[in-house]
């Protein structure tokens, strides 16, 4: 396949095509995942389900960098913000703050441990990105007293 | 089969058509006002501020004309969730409440149910918090198409491009997301009949089978990122083909009008808002 890397068109602006299409459409899959429900696990708990929206973020932040990573973080906050139906998740500072660090760890763990072990990293840093969102949005549940 | 026909379900935005005074706003102004009343309601915490709050989101739902069972209708599938946890927040965690302006006095107290005045609050509080910003983010979406919301958040965040914020490009993103969303669902529909086709269980997912259900999902997710990887591939081709320079120098089709009614609404809320912030230690209770 013809390849076009370098994108020599955007030199001056800090995204470059391949980051906001990737970005765009790691998004859509979350979205996707929350809108459809399929992205919910239910457990054997009443009052919330386990969650696999934030693994597009993860991809996101493991594949293109922390930038794409944020950004993808950001629209699945914004997105469970707006979707949200449990009083916890109308809060900006539940919904959103946490998120957006989820891709930033995964990458910050992944360009650790590229050098020792490529699959180990990718483990590593999705094991590290899910515990980010988990720790920080219960975190900042109980910070903000639901 | 029903279960998995997602195109029908997605109707993000769900942008309902009427000609108010709502829906004729600029989308700046709506997104500001927007975050105004949510910085406002988020941090109200006495029963006065939330009382005043829900009768300016309800004077503004009647003001866009959208049927409030409309809006409503959003939340009876959660109902039961936020019912059982106010019931928690009421019985159980008494002492974890201090009351706003008011001494903590416990009004029942038999084992471990402990109801306190701190806990009626936060249950109250909390409670309408969330209908008021509810009904606010429903409104913001059902009365502004979803590409005046993108064209309105790019114009917002253009100031910010001097400090390297890329405005146009995060406006971009946002629609390439909502532009394959449907193409995504599509895609998700398509693979799960083919593994229904081919006898794989579909639906009927137990709480109390939640490994067969990660498992059955580990099976749609990766044939479906594998998927948008390559369509992304395509349009970052595509994109680049057509040499592609980013917002710099581009000029809109649509232009924005920002008119004397807009800087009116823009005005009121800012100072509505500003004044609920800092009058929010000052309610009587």
């Amino acid at each position: 396949m013809l390849d076009l890397d370098g994108d020599y068109a955007m030199r001056e602006s800090s995204l470059s095509v391949r980051k906001i299409v990737i970005a765009g459409v790691l998004s859509a899959i979350t979205i996707l995942l929350g809108w459809t429900r399929l992205g919910f696990i239910t457990v054997p708990s009443i009052v919330a389900d386990a969650t696999i929206m934030h693994v597009p973020v993860i991809v996101g932040g493991v594949v293109e960098g922390p930038v794409v990573g944020t950004i993808v973080g950001l629209i699945f906050g914004v997105f469970s913000f707006i979707q949200g139906t449990i009083p916890a998740f109308k809060d900006v500072l539940v919904a959103i703050l946490p998120r957006l660090f989820i891709g930033i760890t995964a990458w910050l763990v992944y360009i650790a441990l590229k050098r020792v072990n490529r699959y180990a990293a990718v483990v590593v840093a999705s094991v590290v990105g899910s515990l980010t969102n988990t720790v920080g949005v219960l975190g900042m549940g109980v910070v903000r007293g639901y | 089969m029903e279960s998995i026909q997602f195109q029908r379900y997605i109707t993000i935005g769900q942008y309902v058509a009427g000609r108010s005074l709502i829906h004729r706003l600029d989308p700046r102004t709506k997104l500001s006002a927007f975050l105004f009343l949510t910085l406002a309601i988020t941090f109200s915490r006495s029963y006065t501020a939330n009382a005043i709050l829900l009768l300016v989101t309800l004077g503004l739902v009647l003001a866009a004309r959208v049927s409030i069972r409309y809006l409503l209708s959003g939340l009876r599938p959660a109902l039961p969730f936020i019912l059982l946890l106010a019931i928690m927040q009421l019985l159980f965690y008494g002492n974890a409440y201090v009351p706003y302006r008011m001494e903590p006095v416990t009004l029942w107290r038999v084992g471990w149910i402990h109801v306190t005045n701190g806990s009626i609050q936060a249950v109250i509080v909390s409670t309408s918090r969330f209908v008021e910003l509810l009904f606010l983010t429903s409104l913001l979406t059902n009365t502004t198409r979803l590409t005046d919301l993108t064209h309105g958040i790019e114009a917002m965040l253009r100031p910010y491009r001097r400090l390297g914020l890329p405005a146009h490009e995060l406006s971009l993103v946002a629609t390439i997301a909502l532009r394959f969303l449907p193409l995504l669902a599509e895609q998700a529909e398509n693979i799960l009949k083919a593994q229904a086709s081919r006898g794989a269980p579909i639906a009927q997912r137990g709480r109390l089978q939640f490994v067969a259900t990660a498992r059955q999902l580990a099976v749609l997710l990766v044939p479906l990122f594998v998927d948008a990887f390559r369509r992304a591939e395509d349009l970052i081709l595509a994109m680049q083909a057509r040499c592609y320079a980013g917002g710099r120098g581009r000029t809109c089709y649509v232009q924005l009008q920002f008119d004397r009614t807009d800087a009116l609404v823009y005005g009121l809320t800012l100072v509505f808002s500003a004044a609920m912030l800092v009058l929010r230690n000052w309610f009587p209770i």
